[in-house]
């Protein structure tokens, strides 16, 4: 390399460079960027038989009648655009002879970038014998190689630095890492010493922004940003320690200012340890470490949710499970299950493959661990009781057939061996798989019982409310209808002791005093009883009734509301009805809920003429009954809402009544439906089946079994 | 008294119905029967009656109703309301058309005979 001579050097040749060059055993010429000649050395005029005197001034090419496979304006073109070209051309000497010559161009430029000169050498290799002409091609591959690599190369001139080197190990330090530490303006110094000799074309297109000549011939200094400089240090260190080669992550900057993360890999040729050139080899890794940041953001989310979840988590390892299955695989086994079958105990082998790589703190709480450490690098083994490893044999083949998921109810041990029911569940998506573990996630199905147990606690509770609510809306009813019988009992009993009190009583008239007493207290004592009936939580008590006698007396306690809403009520009951088997007062429920329902339903509506019909009818093998309003039916988005638990359009309302409806007439094996009547007003139908009668006539007319 | 006094007592619950007139027979009074008062009106009895004994709420024509057509057609006949109904607002309103007296069922009979002398009397 032209150690830092200008080109307007070149064309004087000052004393010693010219010696130097002449004394070149290479074909040294230089030329203006038109092809004039500026500089012909000694080796010039032994290859190609012209003396300088004769050459200087003349046009290279033209003169030496240059020939390449592409043309030669070609390869300027190329090389103007590089900086930089080498290959083999084929020149005619003086005495005509043809010559293969291996030249190296290189451009010089201005300050300004503009091309001063070009400076090529040449070698003859016309006759190399074959094994030269063989590693020059092994050379050429690996010129080739180094310039196609995706890798950045460079090459350094490093003996200055080693001088530096070498002058401070002279100078007495001994601990040189500590002296790179405290002297940061030395590793400066030997960054700038360092001199570029050759670069590739990653390498330019890399760090000079696609100037091959901006970077050659310059040093280190650009490259190596303050806070990597201490990646170089090592480098030096690793020198010194007579290491062959070192690699490490670091930052450097390209002429442009960019910063890269780049893999930094530097090797001294073996016996020029600290001397002479040295190979840097550089990887753009930015990609990379941004992927690996992003890696990185996602592992931390994941973890964070793994933590926070409040299901039981567990990250299994099954990188050896994994291995056990593609050994199967290998032996193409296909059929797992046959395979456990005949190896009784593969099935454990694959269990202590498998051990817990993480838990959350829902896990350890499950386990009844303390903390994370009882329970990580455990093997799966100790936590699957014997019964449940047809559960884990089950989860395996799943797993054999590349499913993602597995769940099951099962068993497992806690650490202090206790069993507790779980729910079992795997998550074994590709993403995991491919890093050699599964999730699992663990439910503790007895605190789920509980919790199921509790909730049907509170929906009797609810219902035991709804009814206690309905109730009260009935009590005024219920009062009005006590007070009824006993305003006749006391009025009755008062006249009778009037009769009593007379010189000659009328007999006639006590005792028919004494019988409607007698008949008012009773229809008192029903009232009460039904009341009772009502406000208790007993279960059903099914028995044999008369549908119509019940519907009636269901529509005595609806006497009331009837009145205060001014609705009118109809009747439509059909004669000749065969019994049910029903629960009187849940059946009276349902009635006296419906008519509620309907009436509320139509006061909130502003019904101009509010009308309730109530219907019973027999049909095939089932009862009928009917409640029709003269409300403004129900709206199509609430239909299918009706007999959920908790719906209502009442502002104080709990929604369960109708969802007990249905319950009740469910559990009596009828349905209960709404519907719209076509010319205004809704209708809700249930049906219950007719009561099966074993006696010697047979069915009831009405009655298709 | 120059002849028993006529009480016309409606009620729709058949057993007080029974049960008041068995009280009124006890006294020496003569009552009669109506299950509501569109059939009282209807009966043309209103002519001949000195004392009209009603409950309140009946399906149709109500104990105030009733009071307020009689009102309205210039009679004078005491009119006694008896209700099983306990709220306030009803027992209001009924006070509010000025009846006779105002008795909750079930009501004392020695009270019941009480009203009823003083509604007679001359």
């Amino acid at each position: 390399m032209p150690e830092g001579n200008g080109p307007e050097d070149v064309g004087s040749l000052p004393g010693l460079l010219g010696a130097v060059i002449d004394g070149s055993i290479e074909s040294v010429i230089v030329r203006d960027p038109s092809g004039r000649i500026l500089m012909w050395n000694k080796a010039s005029e032994a290859l190609y038989g012209f003396a300088r005197e004769a050459m200087l001034g003349r046009h290279l090419h033209d003169r030496l009648s240059a020939h390449h496979p592409m043309t030669i304006a070609g390869l300027e073109q190329h090389l103007f655009a590089q900086g930089h070209w080498e290959g083999e051309l084929k020149r005619t000497t003086a005495s005509g002879e043809e010559r293969r010559v291996e030249v190296r161009w290189t451009v010089l430029r201005g300050p300004e970038g503009q091309p001063t000169a070009i400076i090529e050498y040449g070698r003859d290799i016309t006759r190399l014998s074959v094994i030269e002409l063989e590693s020059r091609l092994q050379a050429h591959r690996y010129r080739n190689l180094f310039q196609a690599m995706a890798a950045a190369f460079w090459e350094i001139d490093f003996s200055e630095v080693s001088k530096m080197l070498a002058q401070l190990i002279h100078g007495g330090v001994e601990d040189v890492r500590g002296y790179f530490e405290a002297h940061p303006e030395f590793i400066d110094a030997t960054l700038a010493v360092a001199r570029v000799v050759d670069v590739n074309d990653k390498s330019v297109a890399l760090f000079g922004a696609g100037r091959r000549e901006d970077i050659i011939g310059g040093s280190l200094v650009p490259y190596w940003p303050p806070e990597s400089r201490h990646v170089y240090a090592e480098s030096l260190l690793a020198a010194l320690d007579r290491l062959p080669h070192l690699s490490r992550e670091t930052r450097l900057t390209t002429l442009g200012g960019r910063k890269i993360d780049a893999l930094f890999t530097v090797c001294w040729p073996s016996g020029h340890h600290g001397r002479g050139t040295v190979l840097v080899g550089i990887i753009d890794i930015s990609d990379r470490v941004a992927a690996e940041q992003e890696v990185r953001a996602s592992e931390l989310r994941f973890r964070q949710l793994f933590q926070a979840m409040s299901t039981a988590l567990f990250q299994i390892d099954t990188a050896r499970q994994r291995a056990l299955f593609a050994e199967l695989e290998a032996r193409g086994i296909e059929d797992l299950a046959a395979y456990f079958d005949s190896h009784p105990g593969f099935l454990l082998t694959c269990m202590d493959a498998m051990s817990i790589d993480d838990v959350n703190d829902a896990a350890v709480r499950i386990m009844g661990a303390r903390e994370r450490s009882e329970l990580v690098g455990q093997p799966l083994t100790r936590f699957w009781p014997p019964s449940s490893y047809p559960v884990i044999r089950r989860s395996l083949l799943s797993s054999y057939r590349a499913q993602a998921s597995f769940e099951e109810e099962t068993v497992h041990y806690r650490l202090d061996g206790r069993e507790i029911n779980t729910l079992f569940t795997v998550n074994d998506s590709p993403e995991l798989r491919a890093r050699g573990m599964v999730l699992v996630g663990l439910t503790d199905i007895t605190e789920r019982e509980a919790a199921q147990k509790a909730l049907r606690q509170l929906q009797s509770e609810f219902a035991h409310a709804s009814r206690l609510s309905m109730l009260g809306e009935l009590t005024a009813s219920i009062a009005h209808e006590v007070n009824q019988p006993l305003a006749a009992i006391a009025a009755h009993g008062a006249a009778g002791a009037r009769w009593l009190s007379r010189p000659e009583p009328d007999l006639d008239e006590l005792r028919a005093i004494n019988a409607n007493m007698v008949s008012d207290a009773k229809r008192a004592a029903d009232i009460i009883a039904r009341l009772r009936a009502m406000a208790s939580n007993k279960t059903s008590e099914r028995q044999r009734l008369s549908p119509n006698p019940v519907i009636e007396e269901a529509v005595r306690f609806l006497h009331h509301e009837l009145m205060a809403h001014e609705v009118e009520l109809r009747l439509e009951l059909s004669d000749g009805l065969p019994d049910i088997e029903a629960d009187r007062v849940q059946l009276q429920q349902i009635v006296v809920n419906l008519a509620l329902n309907a009436m509320q339903e139509m006061k909130r509506a502003r019904c101009p003429r509010p009308r309730l019909k109530l219907m019973t009818l027999a049909g095939d093998g089932e009862l009928r009954f009917a409640l029709e309003d003269s409300g403004p039916g129900i709206p199509p988005q609430h239909h299918d809402r009706l007999f959920q638990s908790f719906f209502t359009t009442k502002v104080a309302g709990l929604g369960l009544g109708l969802s007990i409806c249905r319950n009740i007439i469910e559990a009596h094996g009828g349905r209960i439906w709404a519907e719209n009547i076509p010319a205004g007003g809704a209708r809700f139908v249930f049906t219950l089946p007719i009561a099966g009668w074993q006696g010697p006539e047979g069915g009831w007319p009405h009655t298709k079994v | 008294m120059p002849s028993a006094p006529l009480i016309s007592v409606i009620d729709d619950d058949a057993s007080v119905r029974l049960a008041v007139l068995s009280l009124l027979r006890s006294f020496g009074l003569k009552g009669l029967a109506f299950d509501s008062a569109e059939a009282f009106l209807a009966s043309g009895e209103l002519e001949t009656t000195n004392l009209v004994i009603t409950d309140i709420h009946m399906p149709g024509m109500s104990g105030i109703d009733l009071k307020r057509t009689l009102d309205a057609r210039g009679s004078t006949v005491p009119v006694i309301m008896i209700t099983a109904k306990t709220e306030a607002a009803v027992m209001q309103r009924a006070r509010a058309c000025n009846p006779s007296s105002l008795l909750k069922k079930p009501f004392d009979s020695e009270e019941f005979i009480a009203c009823v002398e003083r509604a007679l009397a001359p």
